[in-house]
């Protein structure tokens, strides 16, 4: 239990920290750092109590981060991408991708090519996971536009 | 022949300057292209301009008001990440939209938020992305031990980039020199002050200089059909983590 509030209070601070580094106004630091802090905690719990692979958590994980910034940005009417640039960093495969790296400079090609390439699916998969908030984000949208143009006439 | 009659008393060269100067802040602090575009239509459009057309690549800004007004042309020269003027641009072209504001306060405050908006200073920066390493050292599994180079790493490692970037505009060469000097200094301390496996130290200290914003506004820009700025802004994302890679690389094969 311990290892999970701290890995949610250093997820949390690390998004928080970004935020300052991007230059985010002050008043939003907290809902960034919550939004990163979730997203990671999602990962991070799938990762360990089920036998999913990295991938897959990912894709979980940046789903609930696009799920939180977009609900974030309607309520606090600023744009999504404040939420979701510091958010986002926890989840990136710096490890995958550094592992890589140094198997190529140890001139191991073969399980470079490997790590790499998962490195790159984990990327797309966190990219995908934001795209499919975003969708059902612009589909929920749709239909109160509709409704209102319905109303309205 | 098309023609928006209804307004004639509008300032079209104020609203033409208005939607420009939105649309460069927002372009220069890197937001996604369809937030840029949609800005400056909205704008347009709030006040009576149905027809208004927009395009945005990585470096220049086109529009044209109407199709009885000039084409204008926009350059950008510099690509800061700022959120603040993001958000106060967002504000402000919302208010307008919203008619709270007029056309002429809109301008002043834009020009006022491309000014007089402040970045955080580069010595708070340091320390917290000295910070940023401690955390992301535990949530890889640091030691104990790497807790000072680590957060010295990261420090120094940021400013320099941060540094060279404010003297030299390129692109590869200062996450290559940032890198390599964070690697000198993690591969070092970590020799000194403890023991096991080195990558944990070595990928937290990177971690701060990782082109976040990049790849966040290039997927978006995919998935909303920019393929131009997606593959620019990926390509910048890529060369920039292949900087960092070859940094580190070469920290590691000189120690």
């Amino acid at each position: 239990m311990l290892t999970i509030i701290l890995h949610f209070v250093f997820s949390f601070l690390a998004s928080y920290l970004f935020a300052l580094v991007y230059d985010a106004p002050r008043k939003l630091f907290l809902a960034a750092g919550f939004g990163g802090g979730c997203g990671y905690l999602v990962n991070y719990l799938l990762l360990e109590s089920t036998n999913m692979d990295a991938i897959y958590t990912s894709l979980l994980g940046s789903l609930t981060l696009g799920l939180i910034s977009h609900t974030m940005a309607r309520t606090l009417k600023s744009p999504v991408i404040i939420f979701m640039i510091p958010g986002i960093i926890p989840l990136v495969p710096g490890g995958i991708a550094f592992e890589a790296t140094r198997k190529l400079v140890e001139l191991e090609f073969n399980s470079a090519v490997d790590i790499f390439i998962r490195a790159l699916l984990i990327a797309g998969a966190i990219a995908v996971g934001l795209l499919m908030a975003d969708q059902i984000f612009k589909i929920i949208n749709h239909t109160k536009v509709n409704i209102n143009r319905e109303t309205g006439t | 022949m098309i023609r928006d009659t209804s307004n004639n008393h509008i300032d079209e060269k104020l609203l033409t300057k208005v939607i420009l100067l939105a649309g460069r802040i927002l372009l220069e602090c890197s937001a996604e292209t369809i937030r840029i575009e949609d800005t400056m239509n909205r704008i347009a459009r709030s006040l009576g301009y149905q027809h208004s057309n927009g395009y945005v690549v990585n470096i220049f800004i086109t529009f044209s008001l109407s199709q009885n007004s000039e084409v204008q042309i926009i350059r950008i020269h510099k690509n800061n990440t700022n959120l603040i003027k993001i958000a106060n641009v967002n504000t402000i072209s919302r208010k307008l939209v919203n008619k709270e504001i007029t056309l002429e306060e809109a301008y002043k405050k834009l020009k006022d938020i491309d000014l007089n908006t402040k970045n955080y200073p580069l010595l708070l920066k340091t320390l917290v992305s000295g910070l940023i390493s401690l955390s992301f050292l535990y949530l890889f599994g640091g030691e104990f031990g790497d807790i000072i180079p680590a957060f010295i790493a990261g420090s120094i490692g940021f400013s320099i980039v941060e540094i060279i970037k404010m003297r030299i505009p390129t692109l590869f060469i200062p996450e290559l020199i940032g890198s390599f000097v964070i690697g000198l200094i993690a591969i070092w301390g970590h020799h000194l002050m403890a023991t096991g496996d080195i990558s944990p130290i070595i990928i937290s200290c990177v971690m701060p200089i990782v082109p976040g914003v990049l790849i966040t506004t290039a997927v978006q820009d995919l998935f909303d059909r920019h393929m131009v700025m997606f593959t620019t802004k990926m390509l910048e994302a890529i060369v920039t983590s292949f900087g960092i890679g070859s940094g580190v690389a070469t920290s590691f094969l000189i120690l």
